[in-house]
């Protein structure tokens, strides 16, 4: 699918730098609780069974929880011809379309794969964008699913996943059967003070295992944004409109203004200051899924330069 | 003649643009209009034709080929009251130069925050496409409108990326204020 743009090794890097720290990671944790042998199977096979049935019904979930109704072509003729012709540039079969009656612009692409897919977009993005910029919108979720990052992510998220539960229902336990010494608690049986300190180790390293994957998870997330923005580009082959939708969504201080020169000079004498706000370098982006508008934007605009030579 | 001139960087980097038409040319297929507008804010009374006149003979002091390519200088006063100073020629160094001679001029004078930009019109195809400079920010934001208080933000968005070697251009996209209607 590659059209005119090179691959970004850089990204791509990073983003399997991001799963090799975490696959590092989850098998110290793994080996850390085979040698203290802990009872975990059962909540393995729990998460395990959460994130099968996630993954197989992640459409019907999102759609229910945002109130989308599904749409037929006849009632979204414009969506349905911006989503069609996607298609056909991607090889994909037509998704579900569905409308989230929300004045807050935004959309979603959702689906394990592109055989069962849900693109969803709300009222609000319907009436702000014009037909390109809702393309390119449209571009960057079907890339998502193109990109399989529904699998990627939960497969990243699993011992995430566990490991929070544990440290979860740890707590919970500790707090109904005390960590050693008196009765009742973990199954049922009175525990020695031996398996109540290995308790606490339990939940202590599956503390920090999921402190650090949170990190990981969530760059791992702004990678596949970057990889989604850069999908976009491919397929529409103008980034700039891409560029242009985001700024329109993304709030006002961000974006391109309507008012005049001349009448911003006479309201006050002093230049706007830009408004804070996340930019580069701002530690708040870290904890982020998706990049801060500038680095995207900048991102895009490279994107553009790049095809335009 | 005997004044140490600093450098004012916010006034020279309008010069970027003396390059910077070759770059918006061939990738962005942008025919420069021949014009440049300086618009201004406030001046003193009697200052604007002042200014002018002042243009005028700098012009002709330059100016030493024949009467059809010298320049001319046109004043208009757009319909908010903001006086605009619009310098046609053929050639784009001179005009660059007169832009200079003008804003010098003031900035000496202790009027430099009377400037509030410099327009450089352009036909894109069918239609008019505008880069501006702000002499606050001393940087450049390109203002494509489509009419009826509308502006093409993919095309401004695209332009500023063909452009981003070549001119210093603002980064903050919420300081690309349009100037609606401008007289260029």
């Amino acid at each position: 699918m590659q059209r005119k743009l090179g691959a970004d090794a850089g990204l791509t890097l990073r983003m399997f730098l991001a799963l090799f720290l975490l696959a590092v990671v989850y098998l110290a944790f793994i080996g850390v609780l085979i040698l203290i042998h802990a009872p975990i199977d059962i909540i393995v096979v729990v998460v395990a069974v959460l994130l099968i049935a996630q993954y197989f019904y992640s459409d019907k979930l999102v759609l229910s929880a945002l109130h989308a109704h599904l749409v037929t072509a006849q009632q979204q003729p414009e969506l349905y011809d911006i989503i069609g012709r996607l298609c056909q540039i991607t090889g994909m079969p037509m998704p579900q379309v569905a409308v989230i009656p929300s004045p807050v612009p935004n959309a979603l692409a959702t689906g394990r794969n592109p055989k069962h897919a849900v693109v969803a977009v709300t009222s609000g993005i319907l009436s702000q964008l014009d037909p390109k910029e809702m393309e390119a919108v449209l571009a960057h979720e079907l890339s998502h699913v193109i990109h399989k990052d529904v699998k990627v992510m939960a497969m990243a998220s699993f011992f995430a996943t566990v490991a929070a539960l544990i440290v979860q229902s740890g707590m919970w336990f500790g707090m109904f059967g005390g960590f050693g010494g008196m009765g009742g608690g973990y199954g049922g049986r009175g525990r020695s003070s031996n398996e109540g300190q290995g308790m606490i180790l339990i939940i202590l390293v599956a503390a920090v295992v999921w402190a650090i994957s949170f990190v990981l998870i969530r760059s791992l997330s702004r990678y596949r944004e970057y990889a989604a923005d850069r999908g976009s580009a491919i397929i529409t082959q103008d980034p700039s409109q891409l560029a242009s939708a985001l700024q329109k969504i993304s709030g006002s201080i961000t974006r391109i203004p309507t008012k005049d020169l001349r009448q911003v000079q006479s309201a006050n004498a002093l230049m706007i200051f830009p408004a804070v706000h996340v930019g580069k370098g701002s530690l708040a982006e870290i904890f982020s899924t998706h990049p801060s508008l500038e680095h995207r934007l900048a991102r895009l605009r490279d994107l553009e330069a790049q095809l335009s030579r | 003649m005997g004044r140490t001139r600093l450098p004012k960087p916010n006034e020279d980097r309008v010069f970027a643009m003396s390059t910077a038409v070759i770059t918006l040319e061939t990738e962005a297929s942008l025919q420069s209009d021949g014009k440049v507008g300086i618009v201004f804010k406030a001046l003193p009374a009697g200052r604007f034709d002042q200014l002018t006149r002042d243009t005028v003979n700098m012009l002709q002091i330059q100016d030493q080929t024949a009467p059809d390519d010298a320049l001319k200088v046109q004043e208009v006063k757009d319909d908010l009251g903001f006086e605009w100073m619009v310098v046609e020629g053929p050639d784009l160094e001179s005009r660059l130069a007169a832009l200079h001679g003008v804003a010098q001029g003031l900035i000496d004078e202790g009027l430099g925050g009377c400037l509030l930009a410099a327009v450089f019109p352009f036909q894109q195809g069918q239609r008019k496409v505008y880069w501006i400079y702000g002499y606050k920010q001393g940087t450049f934001y390109p203002f494509v409108p489509t009419g009826n208080r509308q502006r093409d933000n993919a095309e401004e968005i695209r332009l500023s990326a063909i452009a981003k070697e070549d001119l210093p251009v603002e980064p903050d996209l919420s300081s690309w204020f349009p100037l609606w209607g401008v007289p260029v």
